[in-house]
C-alpha cells in the first residue's frame, strides 16, 4: 500500500515573520511616500483596532464590518492628504481639524449601526421568509388531503 | 313367432342375443330373426342361504344384498359368501375379487360401499347398485336430475355419495364397462368428481348435474321459466331479472353458477370463492359478481346488459373507494356510469380491475403519504426551532451589515473619487 505523501507544515513562526515584514515594508514606504496618510490612518483606524479587541464573533465578523466603514470613513481625509504636502506639518494640520476626526468616526460608528440594523432586517426577513414557507406547506397538505383523503394522515 | 318370443328377445339378460331395433323391425316385416334365449334356473346349485331365503343365481343375490348391507357385509367379511362361490359353485375368480375387497390394501370400506363393490363382481352385468339406486354409469345423469326436479333430496344425497366413493369408476373396472374403451368416461367421470367434491358456488352436486346432464337447460328457481339452455340466455335472463327489479345479491345461485361453470369448464375460480365466501362484506361479493359475470359477458361476444350493469354498476361505490386519489376515483364513477348504460358489463370488470390503474394508484399514494410526512417535520421545524433560527438570522444579518458597509465604502469612494480626482 502506497501513502500519499503529506507536504510539510510551515513552522509557524516562519509565517508570522514572514507577516511582520511585509507589513513592516508597507509601514516603511507610507511614511517615506504618504506621512500624512499613514499618521491619519494610524489614528482613524483606532476604532477597528478596538472593535478587534473585544470582537467575540465568529471570524471577527463585527470588526470587518466595523473596518470597511471606518476605512470609509477615512478614504476622503486619506484623499484630501494627497492633495497637500507629503510631511509632518500637513498631517499635524490634518489630525488639527476636528471635522476630520468627526468624518474618521462617524464612518466607524456607521458600522456598528449597521450591525445594529443588520439582525433587525434579517429577523423580518427570516421570519416572514419561514411564515411564507409554512403558508405555501400548509396549502400544499391541504391539498394533499383533499386529492388523497385522510388516510394521508394516518399511513 | 308369437308375442312371448319378441318380449322374451326384448327383456333378455343377456346383451348379446338381446334384440335390438334391427332385429324387431325384420320381425315386423316378417323376416325370422332368433329369439333370445331364455336362461334356466340353476337349480342343481347349492344355495347361498340369506336372511332366510336360498339364493342360487347371482343376480337375485346381488339384489337381496345391497337390500340389507349390514347384513350382507356381516356375510362378506366373515368369508362366508367366499367360500359358497369358491367351494360351492366353482367360482375363484369372483371369491377372489370378493375376499380383496373385504381386505381392500388395508383401506376399509364401510358396509355401503363394501357391498356397493361385492354385487358388482357377483353381478358384473348389472347396473350400480348402492342404497336404493340401481342405474348405469350414464344413468346417473338422467336420475340425478329426475330427484332434483322431484326436490328428493334423500336420492340426491344417494347419488351424490355414489359419486363421491368413485363407484362408477369401479364398475369400469369390473362391472359391465369393464371389456368396453370407456377411457373418456373414465376422464369424463373423474372431472365430475372432482367438482362434486369441490365446496362452493360453482361446484357441488348442482355441478355435477350439469357436468352429466350437459343439453339440461339451467334449473334455477331464481330465472325460473326462461329456459336457459346456454350462457347467452343466462344472461339475458339475468338482464330481465333486474329489469323487472327482481335483481338481488343472491339472485346468482348455486344453479346458475353451476351452470356458468360447467358451460365454462371452470376447475376453480377466485371470484366463484368469494362470492361463496359470506364473511365479505356485500359490495365485495357484487365486485366479484361483476368479474364473474363479466367473463361471461366477454365470451358471449358482449350482448348489452344495460339492466343488469345499472343494478351493479350502482352498488360499487367501496370498490371505488379502494382507489386513493380522489380525481381518479371521480374519473372511475363516470366511466362505470356510461358503461354501465350501454350494458357493457365485461369493459365494467375491466375497468375496475385494472392492475396498472391499481399500482399506480398504490405508487402514487405511497409518494404522497411521504410528501405529507416530510411536509409536516419542516412545518414543526419552521414554528419551533428557535435556536436555529437565531443562527440563521445572525448569519443574515452579519452579511446585510457587511453589504451595507461595503456598500457605504463604494460610494465614499465614488465621491472621494469625484470631488478629489479633479
Amino acid at each position: 500500500m502506497s501513502y500519499r505523501k503529506i507536504p510539510p507544515t510551515p513552522k509557524r513562526g516562519a509565517r508570522a515573520l514572514a507577516i511582520m515584514v511585509t507589513v513592516g515594508l508597507v509601514t516603511a514606504l507610507l511614511v517615506v511616500f504618504a506621512l500624512p496618510a499613514f499618521l491619519v490612518s494610524m489614528v482613524g483606524l483606532l476604532p477597528t483596532a478596538v472593535s478587534l479587541f473585544t470582537d467575540r464573533t465568529p471570524g471577527h465578523r463585527a470588526t470587518w464590518c466595523v473596518a470597511i466603514t471606518n476605512i470609509a470613513g477615512l478614504l476622503p481625509i486619506i484623499a484630501k492628504s494627497f492633495k497637500g504636502d507629503n510631511d509632518l506639518a500637513a498631517a499635524i494640520e490634518l489630525l488639527v481639524d476636528p471635522i476630520n476626526w468627526l468624518v474618521m468616526y462617524v464612518g466607524a460608528a456607521m458600522g456598528w449601526v449597521l450591525l445594529w440594523i443588520g439582525p433587525v432586517i434579517a429577523e423580518v426577513f427570516v421570519t416572514q421568509k419561514a411564515a411564507s414557507e409554512a403558508r405555501s406547506l400548509q396549502e400544499s397538505q391541504g391539498k394533499l388531503i383533499a386529492e388523497w383523503g385522510r388516510k394521508v394522515l394516518d399511513a | 313367432m308369437g308375442v312371448s318370443p319378441v318380449l322374451q328377445s326384448l327383456l333378455s339378460d343377456d346383451v348379446e342375443s338381446r334384440w335390438n331395433g334391427r332385429a324387431v323391425i325384420g320381425w315386423s316385416k316378417g323376416t325370422t330373426q332368433r329369439p333370445a334365449l331364455a336362461k334356466a334356473p340353476r337349480s342343481d346349485r347349492p344355495p347361498f342361504e340369506f336372511m332366510g331365503k336360498a339364493y342360487r343365481e347371482l343376480r337375485a343375490l346381488a339384489v337381496a344384498l345391497n337390500a340389507t348391507p349390514a347384513h350382507a357385509a356381516e356375510r362378506i367379511r366373515d368369508g362366508r359368501l367366499g367360500d359358497w362361490l369358491r367351494n360351492k359353485i366353482n367360482d375363484p375368480n369372483r371369491a377372489d375379487g370378493i375376499e380383496a375387497l373385504s381386505s381392500s390394501n388395508g383401506e376399509t370400506l364401510d358396509d355401503e360401499e363394501l357391498v356397493a363393490q361385492t354385487v358388482m363382481v357377483l353381478d358384473p352385468g348389472g347396473p350400480i347398485r348402492y342404497r336404493s339406486l340401481a342405474l348405469m354409469p350414464d344413468g346417473l345423469g338422467p336420475a340425478l336430475a329426475e330427484a332434483m326436479a322431484a326436490e328428493d333430496s334423500d336420492r340426491v344425497n344417494d347419488i351424490a355419495d355414489l359419486i363421491r366413493r368413485k363407484l362408477p369408476l369401479v364398475y369400469m373396472e369390473i362391472g359391465a364397462w369393464r371389456d368396453g374403451d370407456h377411457y373418456q368416461d373414465r376422464i369424463e367421470f373423474d372431472a365430475v368428481h372432482a367438482n362434486l367434491t369441490k365446496d362452493g358456488l360453482g361446484f357441488g352436486v348442482e355441478r355435477a348435474l350439469y357436468d352429466l346432464n350437459p343439453l339440461l337447460p339451467c334449473r334455477s328457481t331464481t330465472i325460473g321459466d326462461a329456459y336457459a339452455f346456454d350462457l347467452r340466455e343466462v344472461l339475458g335472463a339475468l338482464d330481465g331479472l333486474a329489469e323487472r327489479g327482481d335483481l338481488n345479491d343472491d339472485s346468482v345461485d348455486r344453479h346458475i353458477a353451476a351452470f356458468i361453470a360447467n358451460r365454462l369448464k371452470l376447475k376453480s375460480s377466485d371470484e366463484l370463492s368469494e362470492l361463496s365466501d359470506a364473511s365479505i362484506p356485500p359490495e365485495r361479493r357484487r365486485y366479484a359478481l361483476l368479474r364473474f359475470i363479466g367473463e361471461v359477458h366477454q365470451r358471449c361476444n358482449r350482448p348489452p346488459m344495460a339492466n343488469f350493469a345499472k343494478w351493479l354498476g350502482g352498488r360499487l361505490e367501496l370498490v371505488i373507494e379502494d382507489f386513493n386519489y380522489r380525481p381518479l376515483r371521480h374519473d372511475l364513477t363516470g366511466r362505470l356510469k356510461r358503461l354501465a348504460a350501454s350494458g357493457d358489463l365485461s369493459r365494467m370488470a375491466t375497468l375496475l380491475s385494472n392492475p396498472i390503474l391499481r399500482q399506480r394508484d398504490e405508487a402514487g399514494f405511497k409518494v404522497a403519504v411521504k410528501q405529507y410526512a416530510a411536509n409536516a417535520r419542516r412545518i414543526e421545524a419552521l414554528s419551533s426551532n428557535s435556536a436555529v433560527h437565531g443562527t440563521r438570522i445572525a448569519d443574515l444579518g452579519y452579511t446585510i451589515a457587511t453589504v451595507g458597509a461595503y456598500a457605504i465604502l463604494a460610494a465614499t469612494a465614488f465621491a472621494a473619487t469625484v470631488i478629489f480626482g479633479s
